[in-house]
């Protein structure tokens, strides 16, 4: 129970240092949201009173306090560009985002687990060696450029898929997953490179282990050794990676989205820091904040569950 | 019950071969318990883990025999050792702390041998191990049964290892410096309740140890090993009365005696 608040309150805290910050950014960093709504032709005198409109003449502690209490309240405020509120632009582009970032990251368990256990079991043989050679050079691509090859090899020489054909997911669910299964693997096969490369080490290395001499002695045999002891020691590094590399999934999805055309938050943020629509950026980042926060409470029981070691205080 | 006889082992991991165990004949009879005593290096381990069926490393060879039942080890497939290990011959370790897996409560690793040996159900199993666990003098076993070895202490984890090792009932348990690694009081209650589970179970032991001092308390033979050879073997008391060879001699002037400073 203590620890449930202790994480409550650190949660609400963190979450109000990162909107301050970003609030903060946007008063420091250059350029003017008024200017940028009514171009460089505007008078200093229409800029002026675009301003004191908009709010922004007001001391930056204010507008801050303000902005968190409609927060709050579900006012995310409104669009500088668009003179639409920015609850109704994002909201429905969260989804898009999330299944992309959970799609990645399931993709990257798939192909790390077995590929990193049958590399340890084989080690230093030519499976092996061909596992590492494939995750060394995954690895050094970074996930836009490997989604710019998936989209031509597949989309435009293969044609399993139409680039730039996105299917929303309120028209036809499937379509919409299958539409992003590219995408996700473009983000996945970094992070899964990364993680069957230390599941792989977690392996040969658990396996020297003094237990499991004493799970031989007991009469299991090789997989037994391997599924019912290495496994879940070894799987320990891997998961607090994994827990790391979800947050990490959710940025990465927003540049891959620019790559596929799929209309989430990456794209709207995109033009939103250009267009300096601070409301709708400001927005996201804390909606990004809040995702990256409720995936770091989920992973804690998930760690405390594999290794009983760790205790949740 | 178990005979070694002309027990070779062979390194090939380097350019000319090494022999670690050379020639080495042994006999444990039922409910014996047999010292195999050495200084580090002498292939008293190597020995034990061949009886026990853990030595199948691809870059070695071992000749000879080593009759357990009159069933020769070395010729057995690997699934017919499996079938000995953890229910005919168990094994014991010179690390409590790390010999016992750290992500599995106690009670699932006692049972172990159990669920690869036995029909069982899991309530039987629980049964049977909250009874070795007794066994072997732990205090609450039920806390014990649900707990993780980083919960225990060293004696404990040790207890704990016995009683996994003793839950089917072996023939021959081989300790393999099971008291190295704890202190001296705790030693002495492991020597303890290995001599008691030797008479409550009719388990023949080969107790190894570079500590003459326990194995004198313990052991009904002693067999010296010395670079791999077999150099001397009797009953306890006329090894430690009359050593014939001098490494022998050596060893046991090596004992640390107490004696009266005046």
């Amino acid at each position: 129970m203590k620890y449930i608040v202790r994480k409550l309150i650190s949660f609400f805290v963190t979450l109000s240092l990162v909107s301050f910050l970003v609030f903060a950014a946007f008063a420091v960093i250059p350029g003017d949201p008024a200017l940028s709504k009514l171009g460089t032709d505007a008078t200093p005198s229409q800029l002026a009173a675009l301003r004191g409109e908009m709010g922004l003449n007001r001391p930056l502690l204010v507008r801050f306090g303000s902005w968190a209490v409609s927060f709050l309240q579900g006012d995310m405020g409104t669009s500088y560009s668009y003179d639409r509120p920015v609850a109704g632009m994002i909201l429905d582009k969260i989804p898009i985002t999330l299944t992309l970032a959970l799609m990645a990251f399931v993709l990257t368990i798939v192909i790390a687990l077995p590929l990193g256990i049958y590399a340890a079991k084989h080690e230093g043989k030519w499976p092996d060696r061909l596992i590492y050679c494939m995750g060394q050079v995954t690895m050094a691509v970074p996930p836009f450029f490997l989604g710019i090859l998936l989209t031509f090899f597949f989309g435009l020489v293969l044609r399993w898929f139409t680039p730039g054909g996105y299917v929303s997911y309120q028209s036809d669910f499937l379509g919409f997953l299958g539409y992003l299964f590219f995408p996700a693997l473009a983000i996945a096969l970094p992070k899964a490179a990364m993680a069957l490369k230390l599941l792989r080490g977690s392996v040969i290395q658990e396996a020297r282990q003094d237990y499991v001499k004493t799970a031989y002695s007991r009469g299991n045999n090789t997989n037994q050794v391997l599924y019912k002891h290495i496994l879940k020691n070894a799987l320990i590094p891997v998961v607090t990676f994994l827990g790391m590399t979800l947050t990490d999934m959710i940025a990465g999805s927003i540049i891959v989205e620019q790559v596929f055309s799929i209309p989430g938050l990456g794209r709207i943020l995109m033009t939103s820091i250009s267009g300096r629509d601070y409301p709708v950026v400001q927005a996201i980042i804390v909606w990004i904040a809040i995702l990256v926060l409720v995936i770091n409470l989920i992973v804690d029981p998930i760690y405390k569950g594999i290794d009983p070691r760790i205790r949740m205080e | 019950m178990l005979e070694i006889r002309n027990l070779n082992i062979e390194f090939h991991d380097h350019l000319v071969p090494e022999t670690v165990v050379h020639d080495l004949n042994l006999r444990v009879a039922e409910g014996e318990i047999v010292g195999l005593v050495g200084e580090s290096g002498s292939g008293k381990t190597m020995t034990a883990l061949a009886v026990a069926g853990l030595l199948r490393r691809h870059d070695m060879q071992k000749t000879g025999e080593i009759l357990f039942q009159e069933k020769n080890l070395l010729e057995c497939g690997r699934k017919e050792l499996r079938e000995l290990q953890g229910s005919e011959i168990s094994m014991i370790f010179q690390e409590p702390m790390t010999s016992l897996n750290p992500v599995r409560r106690i009670g699932w690793q006692v049972e172990e041998a159990l669920r690869l040996h036995t029909d069982l159900d899991q309530k039987k199993r629980k049964e049977r191990a909250l009874e070795v666990l007794s066994q072997v003098e732990l205090p609450d076993v039920e806390r014990v049964y649900r707990a993780y070895p980083h919960e225990l202490s060293g004696g404990m984890r040790q207890r704990v290892m016995i009683a996994a090792a003793i839950i089917c009932k072996p023939k021959l348990l081989i300790a393999d410096e099971p008291t190295t690694a704890l202190d001296v009081t705790i030693q002495a209650q492991i020597v303890k309740l290995l001599l008691k589970i030797n008479r409550e179970n009719q388990v023949a032991v080969l107790f190894i140890s570079h500590d003459l001092s326990l194995v004198r308390q313990l052991c009904t033979r002693v067999a010296v090993m010395q670079n791999g050879y077999l150099v001397e073997e009797g009953r306890t008391e006329s090894i430690f009365m009359e050593p014939k060879e001098a490494y022998t001699r050596q060893l046991i002037a090596a004992i640390p005696k107490i004696e009266r400073v005046d």
